[in-house]
């Protein structure tokens, strides 16, 4: 992905607060939208972008510049969802997501935004987060390796099993509106 | 777009971010940052208190000093106070035979 200039997160590292305001607004999106994928919460998103960015604040000086800013800031917030996760156990038993709340239309179909939820509810956090990471912001499987620990290919197994799922799905909600 | 690239383009939708968490994130600094320093401020202001007590309360009250470094302090004394002139001058007038 994308990555803010040296020159800036040179700065950042040096503590000047100028630059660590352009770090938190380069960064920040990338991780409100994985940290709110991940949670389902807006509440406790926020929470958690809070917290990940206090750790980025606090652990600038000990950043090392061969690995890249952004897998570094993934790895502080996913692990801060996982912690998380671990003091609620409603994150492990996927729950978060309130699968009752999820109403279909009149075709028999769930609505896309409901659909994405529904999906996300029967996925534990990590499988969110390789969603998220992989299909939208567009991280490679090393550098998902190097914020979750997986192995790449284990990763790459586990991506294709999920999308499998998820395509299955849609014939499942196909074959709903047809039966209609 | 088929279902499955809806999917997708719905996944990367997500609520607008709160616009208040910088500043939160930086007064949580500043906070911690202030708690630190007068946490470092104690632990200083304790380390002095306890070498000065220390220091007055082993005041070498009974410490005998040895006669040769009596002597040189008395020199270095003498000469500071310029004490030891006037033996100077009887020195330098022997010397050069006055």
């Amino acid at each position: 992905m994308e990555e803010l200039d040296k020159i800036t997160i040179h700065k950042a590292v040096k503590g000047e607060k100028a630059a660590f305001k352009a770090l938190y607004d380069f960064y920040s999106p990338f991780v409100w939208r994985v940290v709110m994928r991940m949670t389902g919460d807006r509440n406790i998103a926020a929470e958690l972008l809070q917290e990940t960015f206090i750790n980025v604040h606090r652990s600038l000086g000990k950043f090392k510049s061969e690995s890249a800013v952004s897998t570094w800031i993934y790895r502080i917030a996913y692990n801060a969802v996982l912690n998380y996760a671990n003091k609620q156990t409603r994150f492990r038993s996927h729950q978060l997501y309130d699968d009752n709340k999820f109403v279909r239309n009149e075709t028999g179909g769930y609505e896309m935004k409901d659909l994405v939820e529904k999906v996300l509810s029967q996925l534990s956090v990590e499988e969110r987060f390789l969603l998220v990471a992989r299909e939208i912001d567009g991280l490679t499987f090393e550098e998902i390796e190097s914020v979750t620990g997986s192995s790449a290919g284990a990763l790459r197994t586990r991506l294709h099993r999920l999308k499998e799922n998820i395509r299955n799905r849609f014939r499942d909600e196909s074959g709903i509106r047809e039966a209609l | 777009m088929n279902s499955e690239e809806r999917f997708y383009e719905e996944l990367s939708r997500v609520p607008e971010m709160p616009s208040d968490i910088y500043e939160k994130v930086m007064s949580n600094v500043s906070r911690r940052s202030s708690a630190r320093n007068t946490l470092l401020a104690l632990a200083a202001s304790l380390i002095l208190a306890v070498g000065y007590f220390n220091i007055t309360k082993d005041k070498p009250e009974n410490v005998v000093i040895q006669p040769v470094i009596a002597d040189e302090l008395q020199s270095i004394s003498d000469y500071l106070n310029g004490d030891d002139l006037e033996q100077e001058f009887d020195t330098y007038a022997l010397i050069s035979g006055f």
